[in-house]
């Protein structure tokens, strides 16, 4: 299967490696700023708290763990995780994980020793490399090379600028999530099962894609199938799993949940892009209503936005007509679908979370560059206000800028003919983004309203991810009815697997 | 990003400015004294008058280059002021905020865009480097493929190690050696003089190579092979390249006229020794290793070769070696060279001859650095598609070599990638031949190599010179295996051929070329086209397998 040459690989892991410890070397968030820090203090006090307390401590109040900073708010997968590398931070920087006066422990050691854990930890990387390698030829693809999907994919920028610029893990969870599509796509249902409880372990951000995952894996193994023996190992295997996760918990678990599932912390984070905070700016809704109440109505609305594209898949992937490289390409629709519009309706969203459409978008390359190119650079700029707030806003620029560059070495955004209309669509939308960069340094906005050029971003953003989730929903149907049709049709079909040869 | 299906002037350009933004990723690295010393020049030529440049010594750090980089860092001084006026204070030393930083790398960054300008060029007139004889093809379709260069050249990995982490200015300077050799293979000979002499009044070290273009332009001028010398003719030429040599001096030293002896002095610095702290990778690294290895044996009393120190290190077995030594050493090895440059003048034996000066000075020269090896390894890229293999060893070893310049975590990882990733972009794009096994043996050896450079210290912290030694004496096994190779294959093999043959000698890429496979699938338009205009005749073709042995 390995066809694409070695060298071309290794250039191409080389070069994510190089851009992930490029922005490495940009300030993370937080850094010199006491007293709270930021997300970078957040994982080095879990490591503290993990290797020190007993289990049972780590998302319990206390006069050992004040909650109040930093508490423990991911699944207990992070906390195993947090804990690993603790133990081996204890070994070779000890004064970083002393209990109590390693608050605010910075050091440049201490730098490197942690951009050094994300990139052990990354598996985000290799999961892409094996997915472009694995399927690289399949139908409806567009003809570019294999080594621009991959290229595109290593370089795509809110990955590397939230793990390494920001600092967070979240390669560990939207790794599994691939590693996990790869999986199921190559017939290895329980192991994908097991990767994909693993990464909503390991942040609870990926339920955002559970959807999709729950409405293939069901309708696979139920309707399209019929295998209750297999259906019945992939339940007890994911059970399992989720046992042997949450037990050492015991009667804490509880806890842990209402850590992993806060309530108080409002239906939005800071300045995003979600139709909540578009819509608190035309009406108030945060600390008007009842938090509970908000969550609920979050909750449905989120649900029924999702439910389209998931019911959409189910019914596919039930019909033994449709091929599998059809149905990987409606899963990741599914995915990007349902992870976008929970982006935009649920409830506690930050900036960060575009993340995970983004995941999807990267998959689907093959299938839509063009589009998806666009929706991965309005992403990548979307997260600007949250790093320019950083001092790494210019590794924000170069990222983005070589991804945009580097898509353009494949003629993708530009090409002759009716297509440079997308070009020109491209450069304003993108132009509009870096008028507002522009205004958010040179402009100083009327006195009443401060934030007034992240907000416009935010706003701009908005109305950007709503234009690709109803596009997207519009493709992911249509494109579902044309293929069965193709499918039923033994002529048409021939045809168009004559044109692939 | 190399390999797109027609790698247009307009993709080069995209792709330059990709190349550019991963530079400015590294604005946060790690940043050798060097930038303290650029910064100090800026310093001296803002604020001083024209005559004081080379005799201030507020800081350790003077100037020490020719004129034309001193007019240089003026002209950037004039931009610098809008960034941060601080800098361009004298009394400031080492003074590196956030706008001094960004002013000088970026700097750096937009001066390299006269090494993309320069690449292109020399990839617009490279056909005549497939062709021994000197025939010149119209069409820009039969020369080194622009990718091939931009990765070799643009993306060299020593080059971002040392001008975008370490802090150098060398990207641009090698730009102005590329245009003129551009210039000398169109056949311009008085411009590329004219750039060549610029280049050595910007930094003297391209010296070095200055022999190969003395010996090349005097037998294309003034002694024009198969032709009767006659005199008139001769002695134009003569007064021509004077006048342009001339011309170029006055321009940079005319300013200065009363200080030149002082410049002269600071260009000039024979108290330094005869190694840096680091040990260049050249014949006088074996020697020291060899006194080192003798002084051990015979338990002499501590040697000062190896206490890192710059200076007049002393040998303490082995003969002393003096500047005048390693000169004489360094223009006899040279003359082979010279003689077959003079006996068979085409433009690719110019272009080797370049190579071959820079690499002797580097052998033999005296107090030389590692960062040397670019002014072998950059137009070593120009004629890689001869000896692919060679280069790339070549390539590995001038890589590797250094390493020792970057020693914070950060950069150790940094280094590491970078060298990964312009190796495997040059595997990508040269025509790679099977590797012979002693070969890979000694190149997988840097693995180990690395790992000792880096981790030995954590474990031998008594010996810090050790990692040092290992680095720059298995690079030399490296360097000197290539250097022999090549200037063994440029002397001899370049007598062996019939001169009838020559013709079509060197037509080997085309059919190389296509054993890289991403290559081939992408620009195989290309391909055929060419494909279609090669006849390679029978002999020809034996001999170019000769050549790639």
């Amino acid at each position: 299967m390995l066809s694409i040459p070695k060298a071309t690989i290794t250039s191409c892991v080389a070069l994510g490696l190089f851009l992930r410890w490029g922005v490495s070397l940009f300030p993370y968030s937080g850094e010199g700023k006491p007293p709270m820090f930021g997300d970078f203090e957040a994982q080095r006090h879990w490591m503290e708290i993990t290797v020190n307390l007993p289990i049972h401590y780590w998302y319990y109040n206390s006069t050992v763990n004040n909650l109040n900073y930093w508490g423990l708010d991911y699944p207990p997968l992070s906390a195993y995780h947090s804990y690993g590398l603790g133990k081996i931070l204890a070994k070779l920087l000890p004064p970083a994980v002393k209990l109590g006066t390693s608050r605010g422990f910075e050091s440049p050691v201490l730098k490197f020793l942690m951009r050094l854990s994300v990139s052990a930890s990354d598996l985000l990387l290799p999961a892409f490399i094996i997915f472009f390698t694995i399927f690289k030829k399949l139908k409806g693809q567009h003809s570019f090379p294999p080594w621009l999907y991959i290229t595109l994919a290593v370089s795509a920028p809110p990955f590397i600028l939230v793990d390494y610029g920001h600092f967070q893990y979240n390669c560990v969870s939207l790794g599994l999530t691939v590693w996990a599509v790869i999986c199921l796509f190559t017939e290895n249902i329980s192991l994908g099962a097991v990767a994909f409880t693993l990464a909503v372990n390991h942040k609870q951000m990926s339920l955002y894609h559970s959807l999709a995952f729950f409405a293939y894996m069901t309708s696979t193994l139920i309707v399209k199938r019929v295998d209750l023996l297999t259906t019945f190992r992939v339940g007890t295997i994911i059970i399992s799993t989720l046992g042997l996760l949450w037990l050492p918990f015991g009667d804490y678990w509880i806890f842990v949940m209402e850590r992993v599932f806060p309530l108080k912390r409002g239906v939005f984070e800071d300045k995003v892009g979600s139709f909540w905070y578009a819509l608190d700016r035309v009406t108030p809704i945060r600390g008007v209503y009842d938090d509970t109440e908000v969550a609920q109505l979050c909750a449905i609305v989120t649900l029924v936005s999702v439910l389209p594209s998931a019911i959409n898949l189910f019914l596919r992937s039930g019909n033994p007509k449709s091929l599998q490289d059809d149905l990987l390409k409606t899963f990741l629709l599914s995915m990007f679908n349902t992870s976008l519009n929970c982006f935009l309706f649920s409830y506690h969203v930050h900036e960060k979370s575009i993340m995970l459409p983004c995941l999807a978008a990267v998959l689907l390359t093959p299938w839509y560059p063009k589009e998806m190119i666009w929706f991965i650079t309005i992403s990548s700029l979307s997260l600007y206000p949250l790093f320019h707030q950083e001092r790494s806003h210019i590794a924000l620029l170069c990222v983005t800028s070589f991804f945009v560059l580097v898509a353009q070495q494949g003629k993708i955004i530009t090409a002759s003919g009716i297509r440079s209309l997308f070009g020109i669509i491209f450069v304003a939308s993108v132009g509009g983004y870096l008028f507002l960069i522009f205004g958010l340094h040179f402009i100083t906005p009327p006195g009443k309203l401060p934030h007034l050029f992240p907000a416009l971003i935010a706003l701009y953003s908005f109305i950007h991810f709503v234009v690709f989730t109803i596009w997207f929903h519009y493709n992911q149907m249509v494109d579902g009815r044309k293929r069965t049709v193709n499918a039923t049709t033994p002529t048409q079909q021939g045809r168009s697997t004559k044109k692939i040869k | 990003m190399t390999s797109s299906s027609n790698f247009s002037v307009a993709s080069y350009w995209a792709a330059v400015f990709a190349v550019s933004c991963l530079k400015i990723l590294l604005l946060n690295s790690y940043r050798s004294t060097d930038f303290e010393v650029h910064r100090n020049w800026l310093a001296i030529t803002h604020s001083l008058p024209l005559e004081k440049w080379y005799y201030d010594e507020t800081s350790e750090w003077t100037l020490d280059y020719p004129p034309f980089f001193a007019y240089f860092e003026w002209t950037l001084s004039q931009v610098a002021k809008y960034f941060d006026e601080g800098m361009l204070e004298i009394k400031n030393l080492n003074y590196a905020t956030f706008e001094t930083i960004l002013f000088q790398k970026l700097s750096v960054i937009v001066a390299d865009f006269l090494l993309a300008y320069a690449v292109l060029r020399c990839c617009q007139v490279s056909s005549v480097l497939f062709s021994v004889s000197g025939k010149r093809k119209s069409t820009s379709d039969d020369g080194i493929p622009l990718e091939t260069l931009f990765v070799l050249i643009f993306c060299s990995g020593g080059l971002f190690i040392v001008d975008q982490i370490h802090f150098q200015y060398n990207g641009f300077l090698f730009g102005i050696l590329l245009l003129s050799i551009a210039k000398m293979l169109e056949g311009k000979f008085y411009q590329s003089a004219f750039i060549f002499a610029s280049l050595i009044n910007f930094k003297h070290i391209f010296l070095y190579v200055a022999p190969a273009y003395g010996v090349y332009l005097l037998r294309k001028q003034c002694f024009p092979p198969n032709t009767h010398i006659r005199m008139g003719n001769l002695i134009t030429s003569v007064i021509s390249f004077g006048v342009v040599g001339a011309t170029v001096l006055a321009a940079s030293f005319g300013p200065f006229y009363q200080h030149i002896p002082q410049i002269l002095k600071r260009l000039f610095p024979f108290q330094r020794g005869l190694s840096h702290a680091y040990w260049a990778p050249n014949v006088w690294a074996g020697y020291n290793t060899v006194d080192w290895i003798l002084n051990l044996a015979l338990k002499k009393g501590k040697s000062s070769v190896t206490t890192g120190l710059v200076g007049e290190a002393s040998l303490s077995v082995l003969p002393q070696v003096l500047p005048l030594h390693t000169f004489v050493l360094t223009v006899v090895c040279m003359l082979p060279a010279l003689i077959t440059i003079w006996k068979r003048p085409t433009e690719l034996n110019f272009v080797q001859g370049v190579i071959i000066t820079g690499w002797t000075s580097f052998m033999f020269g005296y107090h030389v650095h590692e960062k040397a090896i670019l002014n072998v390894l950059i137009p070593f890229a120009l004629v890689s598609h001869h000896q692919p293999n060679l280069f790339f060893i070549t390539l590995v070893s001038g890589t590797v070599c250094v390493f020792p310049l970057l020693f914070n975590p950060f950069e150790i990882v940094l280094k590491a990638v970078i060298a990964i990733l312009h190796l495997s972009l040059t595997v990508r794009c040269t025509p790679l031949s099977k590797f012979r096994i002693y070969e890979l043996l000694y190149m997988s050896g840097f693995v180990v190599v690395y790992l000792c450079e880096n981790f030995l210290p954590i474990f031998l912290p008594r010996f810090p010179f050790l990692p040092l030694i290992l680095v720059s004496d298995y690079c030399l096994i490296g360097i000197f295996y290539g250097f022999i190779k090549f200037y063994w294959q440029f002397c001899i093999i370049s007598y062996d051929i019939p001169a009838k043959t020559n013709d079509n000698l060197i037509s080997p890429p085309r059919k190389a070329m296509q054993l890289t496979p991403d290559v081939t699938d992408s620009s195989s338009n290309k391909m055929i086209k060419r494909k279609k205009q090669v006849n390679i005749p029978e002999p020809s073709t034996r001999v170019l397998r000769k050549r790639n042995k």
